[in-house]
């Protein structure tokens, strides 16, 4: 995944928090273009560790929504029910990442696509790299 | 240890980013067997290397396979006995296969073009074992999911012919060469591909239990491993026809 191109300037976005235009440009597909494909990265922040917050957040409050049922409810309303419930969103997608992503990688390899995700993933970080060089 | 890591930061940081490379390294490895980048010039290095990368990787799934009815006290061993076996039914096919399918080589006439076809043959069988690799977290879905042990000796096989199936893939665009050269290569890899299904099916069931039967003993092998398979097979639809 490169650095993050600089994004559009666009009207609708001015002002708006950096987050926001993050997450904005990934659901308008602007993040994923097919010319970005092409050349095999994904124009999102370099270290994702913000949009993977975000993307947690979002979970989490959906997580929350559906919690609110047991909230609700006046004889049988429970925190923790909720409270599980925000929990649980964000790790069922996650774990469902975890499950389907290294056989989607494999079969990928297999027939020949360009997908690297799981490489590049694990490139080590500047600062491990640093600390190595200086050790 | 976690305190001498602590206080030597330096080792700790140094000992991290070795951990990450190897598994670089070794995520490098099973994409260039997947994608068929590897170096064919030396066809008996890169057989013995494919071989080794087979055993290696397929130390990966017996665990999980073997976790059926637990990991803990005596069905540890169990989880150990599917790890070490996996790969040997996997390397064992193979090598039991290599002999007779030399033999036929040279009978066709193109004996000239074994080193080639067994690398091909091998990359395979690497391929096969790095899907196999890609497919626990699958198993372990299924485990927690279904009880039945039939069933999950079901989900396996099917584990196992998903993977061999992708194999197939590779095999194909590695033999096309060869057959394009001289079309009883077609006829050879179909005589290939018979003889290692009869054999692995009669090794796995002379290697069986790989998942382990709640509520059996945990066992290396069957007291009654000395079985046929085929036997079995068609003891097992006669049973079904007469009931």
């Amino acid at each position: 995944m490169n650095d993050l191109a600089k994004p559009e300037s666009s009207p609708l976005r001015t002002g708006l928090p950096k987050w926001l235009t993050h997450l904005d440009r990934l659901v308008r597909g602007e993040a994923t273009k097919l010319s970005a494909l092409r050349k095999g990265i994904i124009e999102v922040p370099s270290d994702g560790l913000q949009i993977a917050i975000l993307l947690l957040g979002l979970g989490m409050a959906y997580g929350m929504c559906m919690g609110c049922y047991s909230l609700l409810r006046a004889d049988t309303a429970s925190l923790l029910q909720f409270l599980s419930g925000m929990v649980k969103v964000p790790f069922l997608f996650l774990l469902t990442l975890l499950v389907t992503f290294p056989p989607l990688y494999v079969f990928n390899a297999l027939v020949g696509s360009r997908l690297s995700v799981a490489l590049s993933s694990l490139r080590l970080k500047p600062g491990l790299h640093a600390a190595a060089s200086g050790s | 240890m976690l305190r001498r890591q602590v206080r030597d930061p330096d080792t700790f940081v140094a000992r991290n980013i070795g951990n990450e490379r190897m598994i670089q390294q070794v995520l490098q490895q099973a994409d260039q067997v997947l994608r068929a980048r590897f170096d064919v010039a030396d066809a008996k290095e890169l057989v013995f290397k494919l071989l080794k990368w087979v055993a290696l990787w397929g130390l990966a799934y017996g665990p999980v396979m073997g976790s059926f009815s637990g990991m803990l006290g005596d069905r540890f061993w169990q989880v150990l006995y599917s790890s070490a076996k996996v790969p040997f039914l996997l390397l064992g096919t193979f090598l039991i296969c290599l002999p007779s399918f030399f033999v036929l080589n040279t009978l066709f006439g193109v004996r000239s073009d074994f080193d080639r076809a067994v690398s091909a043959l091998a990359a395979s069988q690497a391929a096969l074992t790095i899907v196999l690799c890609s497919l626990p977290p699958l198993t372990v879905v299924w485990y927690a999911s279904f009880v039945n042990y039939s069933a999950a000796i079901l989900f396996n096989g099917v584990m196992f012919a998903v993977a061999s199936w992708s194999a197939q893939l590779l095999l194909r665009l590695l033999y096309l060469p060869l057959i394009l050269q001289n079309r009883k290569h077609l006829l050879l890899l179909r005589i290939w591909l018979g003889l290692y299904i009869f054999v692995a099916i009669q090794l796995g069931w002379l290697l069986r239990p790989f998942i382990g039967q709640p509520g059996l003993p945990v066992q290396m092998f069957r007291d009654d491993a000395w079985g046929n398979a085929y036997v079995s097979i068609a003891r097992h639809i006669s049973d079904l026809f007469q009931r």
